[in-house]
């Protein structure tokens, strides 16, 4: 610990502790809003009272026409316009849905015109009127997301494949005989069980039973030297690999948000985590290589541990340092992706307001300068804080290295 | 040598078949009926409140133009008591109603019948000539019965149907012998059966031979075969042509522009690490590579060609360059459209290369060789051309190899914004319309360059470094 700190000391600019200080500061900032984005931007009041009784709309599920049933002489209630009798605001009292009816389309920052102070919209609004801040900060929790999520998936794909990969390489993952034929009776067992009119969880029960078998009995089974076959696990990954970078990336994301029937952040997401794994596994497949001819991975192979917990004891841990740098300069590619398909409208449901579809909006009406400055300041600071770590991380590991 | 080589050709190319076979079978699986959505375009008769039978027809000569009533693939594997032939009815929403039908029934022959009974029926009920109350329901019943997958549901509209008709005073023979053919039919279908025999449930296995639909369109491409665009009607390989030839100007000069500057600067910066003057084109050059490029445009647009505070570029397109006589002229036209547009794919990129080029050159420069030149007396200038440029530029060819598919696929972003008819929105727009005459050479085009690149990269890096181990080993 002491060791990084006199290193960090020693390095300036980008990666000067400063600089990646203040990355995390932002950083932070954006995860706060993206988690309590719902508290810090809402139309409906922490509390409100209306006729002598109280109200928590953001915390249970009280709705303007519930207030509006229950005290009709107040109907119809609005969040807004009604005259409360104490009413307690969230600090933005729009959501990023909210069309303000008051304020018009495209109204500038600076622009007077919407009313009270309450409900001055401090960075303008979009072509529906919406609040530009609360989208803003509805993007944060998207972007954060995707970001996030999106490379979590491609590093849980990518590091058991590439590491496997390396550390196998062609040639050192040897099955008998016995076990090749095993695991195809297996596979052919399982294929023709998908045809049987069982129900869907017998089926799945089976499947699990039989593979839990298989790999059971792969355990037992005494190796034999003399009948070994060697698995060409590298060049399989290898393959599938190059396969995924033959695609163009568009032609897999828009297939994909069509095929996949699930909500629409999550399809961006796990497309773009299938999308970015291959760069995960790629980058670890490098480090378990060098690490694999190291001294101590071979006294430990030497000791005649199993290749499994060497993998996960002695290999994983360490390669996944240098891997981090890439992990963190993917989860700002990823969102810089999620992005760019918002900028085009592809893939979030159209309701959705996030930063790039506020950008988006801009090319529409070139008055509105605020749609191209502030939503395109949040995506470019939020890459600029996630490459200053990701730099300043690599730098420290050069450093320690040699 | 040439060995590992023929290898790896032969590797690239199983790699390709199945990237091809992958993204046919991908778009085989985008919901929706792809036909459906042409038939206005390609046959001006059709319209969607047109009778049963006329649809059908309709549909079915698009369907056989395309070759769509083909099978998928070379074979295919469906329980034992799936038909072979399922694939020859041809609207979509008919196939999956008859299988639907095979799927609760378990009974191929007896949903088959059922069919051919249903299409014997609108050609008796549905032509024009036939202008009874009668006739027009009786078609339009057989057509809502063929709507539906559920065999109750089939039941349920066909007791419909036959209220209506025998309430009809004017009811013919003809008619009363296909209700209770369907009657039977239907109701035999409904039967609950008996266990079935094991051998039914096995899969089967259906050799359909190279008549098939992804046959059909790889050996379509491979001979260059004049596709058609289904869009416009035009020759798709002309379209790609077209915007490969304005991607191929675009990101050419984009991807030249990157590597000179970058590699110019990188090689500045490494000798002068860790100056004043290189801090601040680092701090510079760092913010320029988190810079999201499409923010880059809008910013552009915005600044610099709306009119709201300076118009000095064109904002988008290409401008009027085909009516320009003179050929200086005509260049000049595209080139200021070009500026904005390669600028914003520049500046990323020289951020990047020139890291990665002066990563390189500062490793080159702690090498013993570069002391024992030093110590000889060789200048650093002569010690920087000769020596260590040559060295490090291995990491560069990496580079370059990994960017080819990038120059040939188009950067959609930039090209939307600046309305450019590059590749990226012409495969972007060809997807959206589900134009696959289009989109397949594209997707195979771009294939073929990634993974030829990847074997290019291993050459030129044997040769460029013969210690590098060799190919395939």
């Amino acid at each position: 610990m002491k060791r990084i700190k006199t290193i960090f000391r020693s390095l300036s600019g980008w990666s000067s502790l400063f600089a990646v200080r203040l990355a995390w500061v932002f950083l932070f900032i954006i995860a706060f809003l993206a988690i309590f984005g719902p508290l810090i931007s809402n139309e409906k009041p922490y509390y409100c009272k209306l006729d002598g009784k109280s109200y928590y709309p953001l915390f249970t599920k009280v709705s303007e026409s519930g207030l509006s049933a229950a005290h009709p002489n107040h109907s119809p209630v609005s969040w807004r316009n009604t005259n409360f009798e104490s009413v307690w605001r969230a600090p933005i009292p729009f959501s990023h849905q909210t069309i303000d009816l008051k304020a018009e389309a495209y109204l500038s920052p600076m622009d007077g015109r919407s009313g009270e102070k309450r409900f001055q919209h401090w960075l303008g609004t979009d072509v529906l009127g919406r609040d530009v801040l609360a989208g803003m900060i509805r993007g944060c929790r998207v972007s954060l997301l995707i970001g996030l999520g999106s490379m979590l998936i491609a590093l849980l794909i990518g590091i058991p494949i590439g590491s496997a990969a390396a550390y196998w390489g062609d040639r050192n993952w040897r099955i008998t005989t016995m076990q090749l034929i095993y695991t195809l009776l297996i596979s052919i067992l399982i294929f023709l069980l998908w045809f049987t009119p069982l129900s869907f969880p017998v089926k799945i029960l089976l499947t699990i039973s039989f593979l839990l078998g298989t790999y059971f009995i792969a355990r037992k089974a005494q190796p034999d030297s003399r009948v070994n076959i060697s698995i060409p696990l590298d060049q399989i990954v290898l393959s599938v690999i190059s396969i995924i970078d033959g695609f163009p990336g568009i032609f897999l994301i828009l297939i994909l948000v069509a095929i996949i029937p699930m909500k629409g952040w999550v399809v961006v997401m796990l497309t773009i985590a299938l999308l970015r794994w291959p760069s995960m596994a790629r980058y670890m497949r490098a480090e378990v290589f060098k690490m694999r001819e190291t001294n101590y991975i071979k006294a430990v192979q030497i000791a005649n541990i199993p290749s499994i917990q060497i993998l996960r004891k002695h290999i994983i841990p360490y390669a996944f340092r240098p891997v981090m740098v890439s992990f963190i300069f993917g989860v700002s590619s990823a969102i810089l992706t999620e992005s760019s398909l918002s900028f085009l409208g592809i893939g979030l449901p159209t309701e959705e307001i996030n930063w790039g579809r506020l950008l988006a909006q801009s090319r529409h009406n070139f008055d509105a300068w605020w749609l191209v400055v502030f939503p395109g300041c949040a995506i470019f600071f939020t890459l600029l804080s996630l490459y200053t770590i990701g730099n300043a991380w690599q730098k420290i590991q050069l450093k320690i290295k040699g | 040598m040439i060995k590992s080589l023929v290898k790896r050709f032969v590797h690239a190319f199983l790699l390709l078949g199945v990237i091809s076979i992958i993204g046919f079978g991908l778009s085989k699986l985008v919901p929706g009926d792809e036909i459906l959505d042409y038939l206005s375009i390609d046959d001006p008769r059709y319209s969607s409140s047109a009778n049963a039978l006329d649809q059908r027809i309709a549909y079915t000569k698009v369907a056989t133009k395309r070759g769509l009533n083909k099978p998928l693939f070379y074979f295919s594997i469906a329980p034992g008591y799936y038909p072979d032939s399922l694939f020859q009815i041809v609207p979509e929403s008919d196939r999956l109603a008859v299988t639907g039908w095979i799927k609760q029934s378990k009974q191929k022959d007896l949903s088959l019948k059922l069919y051919r009974n249903f299409m014997e029926g609108l050609t008796f009920a549905c032509p024009q000539e036939k202008t009874s109350q009668l006739a027009e329901q009786f078609c339009q019943g057989i057509g809502d019965m063929l709507d539906q997958r559920d065999l109750f549901s089939v039941h349920h509209s066909f007791i419909r149907l036959k209220n209506n008709v025998s309430s009809d005073t004017l009811v013919t023979s003809e008619y009363a012998q296909l209700i209770s053919l369907y009657k039977d039919d239907i109701e035999a279908l409904i039967k609950p059966t008996q266990g079935l025999a094991a051998r039914s449930w096995l899969p089967t296995f259906y050799w359909h031979g190279t008549n098939n639909q992804y046959h059909q369109w790889i050996i379509g491409m491979i001979s260059l075969q004049p596709l058609t665009s289904l869009i416009d009607g035009r020759n798709a390989w002309t379209k790609i042509f077209e915007a490969l030839k304005w991607t191929l100007l675009l990101n050419g000069w984009a991807f030249v522009l990157a590597i000179v500057f970058g590699m110019g600067i990188g090689m500045w910066a490494a000798t002068r690490d860790g100056r004043r003057i290189e801090n601040l084109v680092n701090i510079f050059l760092f913010a320029l590579f988190a810079l999201p490029s499409f923010w880059l445009a809008t910013l552009f647009i915005y600044f610099l060609s709306s009119g709201e505070w300076l118009t000095i570029f064109p904002s988008g397109g290409l401008g009027a360059y085909h009516s320009a006589g003179n050929i200086f002229t005509r260049w000049g036209i595209i080139m200021t459209h070009l500026i904005l547009p390669v600028l914003c794919l520049t500046l990323g990129s020289i951020a990047y290369v020139s890291r990665q080029m002066k990563q390189s050159v500062m490793h080159q420069l702690i090498q013993p060789y570069v002391f024992s030149l030093r110590t000889q007396g060789v200048s650093e200038k002569t010690i920087l051309r000769n020596h260590v440029l040559k060295n490090a530029l291995f990491p560069m060819i990496t580079l370059i190899g990994g960017s080819l598919p990038a120059l040939l696929s188009g950067s959609l972003i930039i090209e939307v914004i600046f309305s450019i008819p590059g590749m990226g929105r012409l495969l972007y727009s060809s997807l959206l319309a589900r134009d696959w005459p289009v989109v397949f050479p594209i997707l195979m085009m771009v294939a073929t360059i990634t993974v030829v690149a990847y074997i290019l990269t291993d050459l030129v890096y044997k040769w460029a470094d013969p210690r590098v181990k060799t190919l395939g080993s």
